[in-house]
């Protein structure tokens, strides 16, 4: 399974990374304890959703992967005037790198 | 560490982000006769790929550059590329001609990365280039060692070899 890269040190999850109601002192009375249950429940399967969704975001593809060229920004015609200068010529070209 | 750094003036150098450069383009028909004509001007952001020491030197008077976009815009003409997966095998190196960079503005957010194409490369004269940069005020330059993974990405498109009969899978 991918794991995302975290560089940044932040939390790829919007949730925390354990389950906040765990630290919190213990509740007292079935009430208590059964809304600690379910907030804990609920927290392991944001975090399993999530998880499954990043892994699918991260999962690379293995086709082949083609792709079209881009138009420009833009783009206009110009009028341009055509000089006839022949063939070019070469650029002077120094050897000084290679002399020791 | 920055990917890109904030420079400006006219010195360029390999990774410097240019945008809005413009590139005389002539069609097939183009006929260089002596006279009046057209050509078509297109406008694209672009990033330098020539190497900085050539530059720097004046070694060359013709500069390489690259198309450089943003993903939206990438995605726009290439719908494909909103499916699953096809932006991880570009970022792991897997698509040829194709490099990922992170965005300049906001490096955390992957949405906002740049994508560079390979397989266009422009030749511009090095004076219009810096003439150009010197306008643009503050302008972004990629940073040393993202620099080098995006020369070495370059150079492993370029020097890429076709075989006419490969070995069998």
């Amino acid at each position: 399974m991918s794991v995302i890269e975290t560089d940044s040190g932040m939390s790829p999850f919007s949730w925390p990374s354990h389950d906040p109601w765990r630290d919190l002192s213990p509740a007292e009375g079935p009430e208590g304890l059964e809304i600690q249950r379910q907030l804990g429940n609920l927290w392991r399967h944001r975090r399993s959703a999530e998880s499954i969704r990043l892994s699918d975001d991260l999962e690379t593809f293995q086709g082949e992967v083609a792709y079209r060229s881009i138009p420009p920004k833009r783009s206009y015609v110009v009028r341009v005037v055509c000089v006839e200068v022949r063939k070019g010529e070469p650029r002077p070209f120094s050897l000084d790198d290679l002399t020791e | 560490m920055n990917i890109w750094l904030k420079t400006f003036g006219s010195d360029l150098e390999q990774g410097d982000y240019l945008p809005d450069c413009a590139l005389p383009m002539v069609g097939p028909d183009f006929e260089p006769t002596i006279g009046e004509s057209k050509i078509v001007i297109e406008i694209r952001d672009l990033i330098v790929i020539t190497q900085s020491c050539d530059l720097a030197n004046a070694k060359v008077q013709f500069a390489a550059l690259c198309p450089i976009y943003g993903l939206d815009h990438f995605e726009s003409i290439n719908p494909d590329f909103t499916k699953r997966g096809r932006w991880e095998s570009v970022r792991k190196g897997r698509v040829e001609g194709l490099h990922l960079l992170g965005s300049p503005e906001d490096p955390q957010n992957n949405r906002l990365a740049l994508v560079v194409d390979f397989g266009e490369i422009y030749s511009l004269p090095v004076a219009y280039l810096a003439n150009r940069a010197g306008q643009q005020g503050n302008r972004w330059r990629l940073q040393s060692p993202y620099l080098e993974h995006f020369s070495q990405a370059f150079a492993r498109f370029f020097m890429r070899v076709g075989l006419p009969v490969q070995i069998p899978e």
